[in-house]
């Protein structure tokens, strides 16, 4: 779905590249998250992605499509985009003429924007919403409000730009439920860029991003073994992962490396009824 | 300083079809020297309960006593020098960063207390240090560090006024792993080395629980739970009703003790001892 080939950006001449000759793939349907510590280019990397930067050297291509100064308008409408502050999102003044607002933009008629905008409003569980003013509804809310207005584009790609970082625990659950949601019901490729490994956890993959570059990629259960090198480049993983290394140490084996606090319990569970 | 609130209202807009009772009758005392954290969601009173800490709002009936200073619901023109005392460092902090380079912006507040600017830029070097950035950032512009940074830039344009108490914002929003560490244990140090008060705001349950000696919940105005961390975290059920969740930690420590009968107790174990403590308590066979 996304390719990149060599693909290099520098935001000046005198700065080092902020992507740096990466190559790297991301397939149709997969949920990928994209982790990195602050300035690792995990942002700019969401940025190339839909062509709000232009790569300094090297080529993408998203859906086939190449991306170039006179295909990056199709290339939008194909990769949506979900940003960190929720307030700064929003135009309309209500929910429902909020999502329609990109609709308007790309000339969709009427009718077709209609049934689109209460499709989408639906996909994220915000309908009984319709007719709010959008600053009266909590973080998390918001952000579905976002997503729904790029489903209603109908986009390939959705990308999520350290989108769960301003909302509060609850907020950040109900935006990896609506993402959860969303891969049920359609063929949706998500990029979910985050520095918190737990919420990277509900990924298929997990990219890492140093300086630059592709750092490692794999399975959540294969990034988080490597716990030192991840703290070296200043991540943690998630504390269920840290506890289970400390309960690995003393003895304790489990079938499959834990990734969340359920599958822990429910894995010690069976252990100890097997003792 | 000890800080007491005694039966404090606070209304917006009293009088007015858009009046809103944001605090109900709070009373609370912050001893001298406490780390204490507020937690609540979003709505809950918190930035509003702050914001009579240092005299940005005066309270709509009830008392306010910051060390020996008085604030009630009339004007009070000394209300600078509180501010002296009483540092806030606001959420995303970096976005009120305005000078050329990071030394006028530390300045800043020295320069609007009316204090000795002189003195203060002796004092530069120290404050440098104690917030872990190298001196020679100082001529450099506060838009070319990096985000955490930053963050420092305005923790030393705050302690440079020389508080007793320090209000922290939810002080690591944005912020990632390492970045989140380094701001965190900079507070620890400023509370135990300097011996500041120190009060945060935030919604990471792992960090009350980690750093502060007091917790005070707050739900729709009212001050609802207070106590050491560990014991208010115990109420998981009432937490949830509130919509709080508890740190992950406990949460797992009260379902192993649920479903498997593991006696652990949470005794500021670091994530690998906690895994080893229950590695222990398996082999041991819990009590079935």
């Amino acid at each position: 779905m996304i390719e990149f080939n060599k693909v290099s950006y520098s935001y000046d001449k005198n700065s080092g590249n902020a992507v740096d000759e990466l190559s790297m793939s991301i397939e149709q349907n997969e949920w990928i998250a994209l982790i990195g510590h602050n300035g690792s280019g995990k942002s700019t990397l969401a940025k190339l992605m839909n062509g709000l930067l232009l790569p300094t050297s090297g080529t993408i291509s998203v859906d086939g499509l190449s991306l170039s100064e006179d295909t990056y308008w199709e290339i939008r409408k194909k990769v949506g985009m979900v940003f960190q502050n929720p307030e700064n999102q929003f135009v309309g003044t209500t929910v429902m003429d909020d999502v329609a607002f990109g609709l308007e933009n790309l000339g969709v008629p009427r009718e077709e924007m209609v049934k689109r905008v209460s499709a989408a409003l639906k996909e994220v569980d915000m309908y009984s919403f319709k007719d709010q003013a959008p600053n009266r509804l909590s973080g998390g809310q918001k952000q579905r409000v976002a997503i729904a207005g790029i489903l209603a584009i109908m986009p390939e790609v959705i990308i999520f730009d350290e989108a769960s970082t301003m909302l509060d625990p609850n907020g950040k659950q109900e935006l990896l439920e609506t993402i959860k949601g969303l891969r049920k019901t359609k063929k949706m490729t998500i990029v979910y860029i985050t520095h918190d490994l737990s919420e990277a956890a509900y990924a298929d993959r997990i990219i890492v991003m140093n300086e630059g570059r592709q750092w490692m990629s794999g399975k959540p259960r294969e990034v988080f073994q490597y716990q030192n090198e991840l703290s070296e480049i200043g991540l943690e993983i998630p504390l269920i992962s840290s506890i289970y290394a400390g309960m690995n140490e003393h003895g304790v084996k489990l079938e499959k490396e834990p990734l969340h606090m359920k599958e822990l319990v429910d894995q010690l569970w069976k252990l100890s009824s097997k003792m | 300083m000890e800080i007491v609130f005694e039966n404090v209202d606070f209304i917006y807009q009293p009088n007015s079809p858009f009046s809103h009772q944001a605090l109900k009758d709070i009373s609370l005392t912050i001893k001298d020297g406490d780390y204490a954290a507020f937690i609540g969601h979003t709505g809950s009173g918190k930035s509003t309960l702050l914001q009579h800490l240092n005299g940005i709002l005066r309270p709509t009936s009830g008392t306010v006593r910051i060390g020996d200073f008085e604030l009630t619901t009339k004007k009070n023109n000394e209300i600078k020098s509180l501010r002296r005392k009483v540092g806030v460092v606001f959420q995303y902090p970096e976005h009120q960063l305005f000078e050329e380079t990071v030394e006028k912006d530390i300045l800043f507040g020295p320069k609007n207390f009316g204090m000795d600017v002189e003195e203060a830029k002796h004092n530069l070097p120290t404050i440098l240090e104690e917030v872990g950035l190298p001196t020679d950032v100082l001529q450099r512009s506060p838009f070319e560090l990096s985000g955490g940074q930053m963050r420092r830039v305005a923790i030393a344009g705050v302690l440079i006024t020389e508080p007793n108490v320090l209000i922290l914002d939810e002080p690591t929003a944005g912020l990632d792993p390492r970045g989140r560490k380094q701001i965190m244990s900079l507070i620890d140090s400023l509370h135990k080395k300097k011996r500041m008060t120190i009060i945060l705001v935030t919604h990471h349950m792992e960090d009350v629980l980690r750093h502060a000696n007091q917790a005070f919940v707050l739900n729709k105005g009212e001050l609802v739970m207070q106590g050491e961390p560990v014991e208010v975290f115990q109420e998981e059920e009432r937490l949830r009703k509130i919509g709080l969740g508890i740190p992950e930690e406990l949460q797992l420590i009260n379902q192993l003790k649920q479903t498997l009968g593991l006696p652990i107790t949470y005794l500021h174990q670091s994530p690998s001892e906690l895994g080893k403590d229950i590695a222990k308590a398996l082999h041991a066979g819990g009590n079935r």
